[in-house]
């Protein structure tokens, strides 16, 4: 089901349910974003570092380098 | 100070049981016998079966007959001292004795005594686990009576002595059990499950009996439950008068009223603190 605000909170569900002295999921029930908006946007489903040819240990010690768009040079 | 003067009315029939339990030696047993005969005896049962006369406390360490000194308490109407150990037995007569075990015994004055005796033990520094049935006798001379100035007291003149607020019986709230703390715990225990399973045997036929065979078998199941259980008739009584309460004047329909008031006020609880928590995760996120 999904939440009453679809959107990115910027505190986690265990964060804001301890300092409300409510559940996790009360607060998920209220406001999260919709799994398949995560999933969009989630690097465990682009995998950018595919796109420039380079693991995912050198992606993130490279400083998480953005692909160029189609038709431009890698880095 | 307690001192020895006559009280000619001590033994005054009325304030006895006809034929009470006695004893010289509490390892053979008890035995039953006319109050003259028993009045020989060492040990006795002071109060008659249905009603509490004298209300019993068992000090037992030495000085327990001068107990009530140091617990700035009235002078009992008679201190009987072990001789050889100075632990004692107090009794404060009742003028008005309180029904316990009797179709006319009100919960009202049981409850108000038992806090009274309560809050006596406490001061008395008395045994919690003495049930009041066996006292030592006295008119016997194995032990050394001491009689103080009033035969009997009433029961509000004895609550003044003690902070009978920290004693009262609220819900939710155990009472001693023992002595006439299993009377109302019983009482209690049966009553609350009586409201909720008298519906199941109204409205079938031969409903009263069987009900109150369900009261009594309840009553002495949580009866059996007492380190030193109360007697039969006690637990009787109290059946009796639980079952022929919640039958004849236990309104179900306002019950159910009752019941469904509750669950909205419940509901409504629910709903605020949702609400209030709603306002308060939409609140934190946007403050970010």
């Amino acid at each position: 089901m999904a939440a009453e605000r679809p959107a990115r909170r910027t505190h986690t569900a265990a964060e804001l349910a301890k300092k409300l002295g409510c559940d996790p999921r009360t607060v998920r029930r209220y406001m999260a974003l919709p799994r398949e908006q995560y999933l969009a946007s989630a690097l465990s489903r682009s995998k950018p570092w595919e796109a420039l040819g380079m693991s995912r240990a050198t992606w993130y010690r490279k400083g998480k380098p953005e692909p160029k768009p189609e038709g431009g040079q890698p880095l | 100070m307690l001192v020895k003067p006559s009280q000619p009315d001590l033994f005054s029939p009325e304030r006895w049981p006809r034929r009470p339990y006695c004893t010289d030696d509490l390892s053979t047993g008890l035995r039953i016998r006319s109050l003259k005969q028993a009045l020989t005896k060492s040990y006795i049962q002071a109060n008659p079966p249905h009603m509490r006369v004298w209300s019993l406390y068992d000090i037992d360490r030495p000085g327990g007959g001068l107990a009530w000194e140091d617990g700035n308490l009235p002078p009992p109407s008679w201190a009987t001292v072990n001789k050889a150990n100075g632990h004692a037995h107090l009794a404060y007569g009742l003028r008005a004795p309180v029904l316990t075990a009797s179709m006319e015994a009100r919960q009202a004055p049981l409850r108000y005594l038992n806090a009274v005796e309560a809050a006596f033990r406490a001061k008395l520094g008395g045994d919690d686990s003495f049930s009041g049935l066996i006292t030592k006798n006295p008119a016997h001379p194995l032990w050394w009576t001491l009689r103080g100035p009033e035969l009997a007291y009433e029961l509000g003149d004895l609550a003044e002595f003690v902070d009978l607020e920290r004693f009262k019986t609220r819900q939710g709230v155990k009472v001693a059990e023992v002595g006439l703390g299993r009377n109302v715990t019983v009482f209690d225990f049966v009553r609350l499950w009586a409201y909720k399973k008298v519906r199941e045997h109204k409205g079938v036929k031969g409903g009263f009996v069987h009900w109150q065979k369900a009261v009594y078998d309840r009553c002495m199941a949580r009866n059996s439950d007492f380190t030193t259980p109360m007697d039969s008739r006690e637990a009787y009584h109290i059946a009796r008068s639980v079952a022929k309460w919640t039958w004849n004047r236990f309104d179900l329909e306002a019950s159910d009223v009752r019941f469904s008031k509750l669950q909205a006020f419940r509901v409504s609880k629910r709903w605020e603190r949702k609400t209030l928590i709603r306002t308060q995760v939409f609140e934190a996120e946007n403050g970010c």
